[in-house]
């Protein structure tokens, strides 16, 4: 009978500070840091500080297994990062100062960026499955497991744990429940096999960097895989917010704003929009082999990226204008340019390289783009809320042909491959749910782009912060959702 | 010993099979009382359009709830650990001490502890390298025996072996609910200087509310302060929460001798034990001092990795008795009063030359890859 073997953390502070892709602050923290904590552990239990054995072939069966679920505590981004000054190693620079009588001077100080998650309760648990029922290493894995003592940075001080849990059991774990999907959601490192070869090979590295050779620099880690993890239920807030360069459309000329009429301007200018990318690429720090993937989303002709690596590629974002009076919907005159978690340095580079850059059509320049840090209009795609409505429609990924229940199912299923929690309320028709908004079919699309295109209306149970984009037309503007009311 | 405290007293807690930790929470509030207003730590803001700076205050976007942090894990461990310069503590560590000119450096207050430079170009440079390396191969004993407090609050030995031990207690205190307040001064000066002619009338009217200009620096001038940061009262109270790590005691060895591993281990513990149960200082900054909250009992318990929870009950007292024993057991390392080491800094400045001078770059590269693994 399967059962699950089951590390559980228990924080004893209501703080974690791990971060993931890009410096962001993770959480859950993902299955590849459980790892390392346990083959540290596994040094320090059994004193093996230079050469791992005794629980290598622990380490190594755990590593073969599949990615587990995570079952979490809610966890909160901080809201800003807080810069903090702690001490530089250099206090030996200031002895000449102490000797000249200056003995107040204290050393340097670096900066230490501090963004920590807040934990709204106190535990994390790893689910591995165990379709025999048995862990022949369980006793060895317990021991490591009970050896941890910090998850994360080194103030994340943790109390660890190993057990075999039955299924009924495993399924009344309390927490919001991660699991593995194909596509979309949260990017987290797992372990696989060569993994703890690796960690073994960095931390050598990590002892010998300094000698009297110089600094050698530590090859980061290789060996591990990224997995896609979505939960239904947990709180999406400022944690998870893809990063974006935001442009203003302006005439050629540059005297005064561009206007995209709404029917065919999503198109058009999300297409103008890809077609610059394309062309500006070697600007940016994209690796030559993933220009084509993250860009344009496909790998040779006609065929488009699937899999856990459909997702890692940028989306083009026109942006109707909503009239702060009325909250009316009306020409686009904005484009966002929206990466996958973890390429915010990309973005940034967008957003400072492609000021002043033209979009064209058939050679001929039709606006010109101008920087946007912050504006009204902005703020209804990238603000936070919990009601959201479709600017765009939606394109559904099939066709329902007149069944409501598979269209329902098509809705929510878009909010799943987008990663996204499930609505509490769903609406979706033809008809658009904000003045201003067209009917759905009079929308004009790119051709390939088939499905059933309708607007969206949906409640979510938590505040979700923007940009909110579904369906699969969501990485050339369609599916694009305003927020109805944003919180401050 | 007072009665029921012997040497094997805390064994339990050294046994793989034993709790995970020691968790402290402790209520504090304002001298002023509870509604008093307190001053957390302020920061710098950062680049870009994040932290502007002020008060590190996190608000949960979802119930609206904030907390402000009022002293960090590193800034409560720099005012734990010189207690043991105290007469009532010092024999239970070595005393070692640095001397550069008329200034004198304790290792206490040292910012990285063993790891720091100030040590390791002293003539202790040797004995620490030593010790270090003895760390990476299983054997703590020497550096128990030098810088013990550096095993109970972390040490990292970032500029040689890189050996790197994590912390076994941390301590910090935060705010719960605040309200922030602002405030407002004015300098007067006691006399109109331009009326005295050290100024033209003109030049003071340029000066006032400018603080960059000389005349407002040197007291010369009407200078404003308006909108500042006021401080906060915490609706929902200040608590401290502090954790004794038993789990991390218990990775130290003293190579594959179990009887003196032992010994090591009670050491360390005495030592974690007797800055886990004293009264962390409760002037913090000017407006902040805090003293507990007479109607909200601290909570004291021990975490077991099953994550049960059970009451735990030491006097201080209690702890610094059992702490000397052990010490005694141990053998506390002798005090040292050592010189900086001008050659040593020089070679190890040269010895790796640029790689060890500026390794900011790419040492902060590494710790983002560190902290993003």
């Amino acid at each position: 009978m399967p059962s699950n073997l089951v590390f559980t953390f228990r924080f004893l502070q209501p703080f974690s500070h791990g971060r993931g892709e890009g410096g962001e602050p993770e959480w859950p923290l993902s299955p590849l840091r459980l790892y390392q904590s346990l083959v540290s552990a596994s040094a320090g239990r059994w004193n093996e500080r230079h050469q791992l054995i005794y629980a290598v072939p622990a380490l190594e069966w755990l590593a073969s297994l599949q990615p587990p679920e995570v079952v979490a505590a809610a966890g909160i981004a901080s809201d800003v990062p807080t810069q903090f000054y702690v001490p530089d190693n250099t206090t030996e620079l200031l002895v000449p100062s102490w000797k000249r009588g200056e003995v107040d001077k204290t050393p340097k100080r670096t900066e230490k960026v501090v963004r920590p998650t807040h934990l709204l309760d106190d535990t994390l648990h790893y689910l591995y499955v165990l379709p025999e029922g048995q862990c022949e290493h369980l006793e060895t894995l317990k021991a490591v497991a009970r050896s941890i003592t910090h998850l994360g940075w080194g103030i994340d001080m943790v109390a660890a744990d190993a057990n075999i849990v039955s299924q009924p059991d495993a399924d009344k774990l309390p927490g919001h429940r991660w699991h593995v999907v194909p596509q979309g959601g949260v990017p987290l490192r797992v372990p696989k096999a060569g993994t703890l070869q690796d960690l073994m090979r960095k931390h050598q590295d990590f002892l010998d960097r300094i000698s009297g050779d110089g600094f050698k620099p530590v090859p980061p880690l290789r060996e591990f895989d990224v997995r896609q993890y979505h939960s239904d239920t947990a709180p999406r807030t400022t944690s998870i917010q893809r990063p974006f360069a935001a442009f203003r459309l302006m005439s050629p000329s540059g005297e005064g704003n561009s206007a995209f009429r709404l029917l065919t301007g999503t198109r058009d200018v999300a297409g103008m929009m890809r077609n610059l990318l394309g062309e500006t690429s070697r600007r940016f720090d994209i690796p030559h082999d993933e220009i084509e993937t993250f860009i344009h989303g496909h790998r040779g002709k006609d065929a488009p990226v699937r899999g856990d690596a459909a997702d890692r590629r940028l989306m083009f974002l026109p942006l109707p204008t909503i009239s702060a009076y009325q909250n009316r919907v009306q020409a686009i005159r904005r484009v966002l340019v929206v990466g996958p978690i973890g390429s915010g340095r990309i973005m940034r580079q967008i957003q400072i390289r492609l000021g002043g850059e033209f979009l064209t059509h058939h050679g001929q320049p039709r606006a010109m783009l101008e920087q946007l840090s912050s504006d009204g209009v902005l703020k209804h795609y990238t603000g936070t809320s919990a009601v959201w409505s479709t600017v765009t429609p939606c394109v559904f990924p099939g066709h329902h042909k007149g069944d409501l229940e598979k269209g329902n199912e098509l809705a929510y299923r878009m909010f799943t491959d987008a990663g996204l929690p499930q609505p509490v309320e769903l609406a979706w028709r033809s008809v658009g749910f904000r003045p201003g908004a067209e009917l759905a079919n009079r929308y004009q699309r790119p051709h390939h782009m088939n499905g059933s295109m309708y607007h969206l209306r949906v409640r979510f149970p938590r505040p979700l912060q923007g940009p909110l984009v579904l369906g699969a037309g969501r990485y050339r503007g369609f599916g694009l959702f305003a927020a109805e009311s944003s919180l401050p | 010993m007072s009665s029921g405290i012997k040497i094997d007293s805390f064994d339990h807690y050294l046994s793989f099979d034993g709790p995970a930790a020691i968790v402290l929470r402790e209520w504090l509030m304002p001298v002023e009382g509870t509604d008093g207003v307190l001053f957390p730590a302020t920061f710098a803001a950062a680049a870009g359009d994040g932290f502007k700076g002020g008060y590190n205050i996190d608000t949960d976007p979802l119930t609206g709830k904030n907390v402000a942090l009022i002293d960090s894990v590193g800034s409560q461990a720099n005012r734990i650990e010189p207690i043991f310069k105290e007469e009532k503590y010092a024999k239970l560590v070595p005393q070692i001490t640095v001397t550069a000119g008329d200034k004198e450096v304790s290792i206490f207050e040292a910012a990285h502890r063993a790891g720091d430079a100030l040590l390791r170009c002293s003539a202790l440079g040797e004995q620490l390298q030593q010790a270090f390396n003895a760390v990476l191969k299983g054997d703590a004993t020497s550096l128990a025996k030098i810088a013990p407090t550096s095993l109970v609050f972390g040490v990292w030995d970032s500029r040689d072996t890189q050996a790197k031990l994590p912390r076994v207690l941390a301590s910090a205190i935060r705010a719960y609910d605040v309200r922030e307040l602002h405030r407002s001064a004015q300098f007067n000066p006691p006399v109109d200087y331009a009326s005295l002619e050290v100024f033209s009338e003109e030049e003071k009217q340029k000066a006032e509310g400018d603080n960059k200009n000389p005349l407002a620096k040197r007291g010369f001038v009407h200078v404003p302060a308006t909108w500042t940061h006021g401080g906060v009262i915490a609706d929902g109270g200040i608590r401290r929460d502090a954790t004794l790590g038993l789990a991390a005691i218990r990775l130290l060895y003293a190579g594959k001798d179990s009887s003196k591993t032992l010994a090591l281990r009670r050491y360390i513990l005495g030592l974690s034990l007797v800055a886990f149960t004293y009264n962390s200082p409760s002037y913090l900054r000017q407006g902040c001092l805090l003293v507990q909250n007479p109607d909200k009992p601290r909570e004291l318990v021990e975490v077991l990795p099953t994550g049960e929870r059970k009451p735990f009950k030491l006097s201080h007292e209690d702890a610094l008795q059992f702490a000397m024993e052990a010490a005694k057991t141990f053998g506390v390392g002798g005090a040292q009063t050592v010189p900086f080491d001008k050659d040593k800094a020089k070679k190890d400045v040269t010895d790796g030359g640029d790689a060890k001078t500026k390794p900011k770059k790419a040492g902060k590269k590494k710790m983002e890859e560190a902290n993003a693994e």
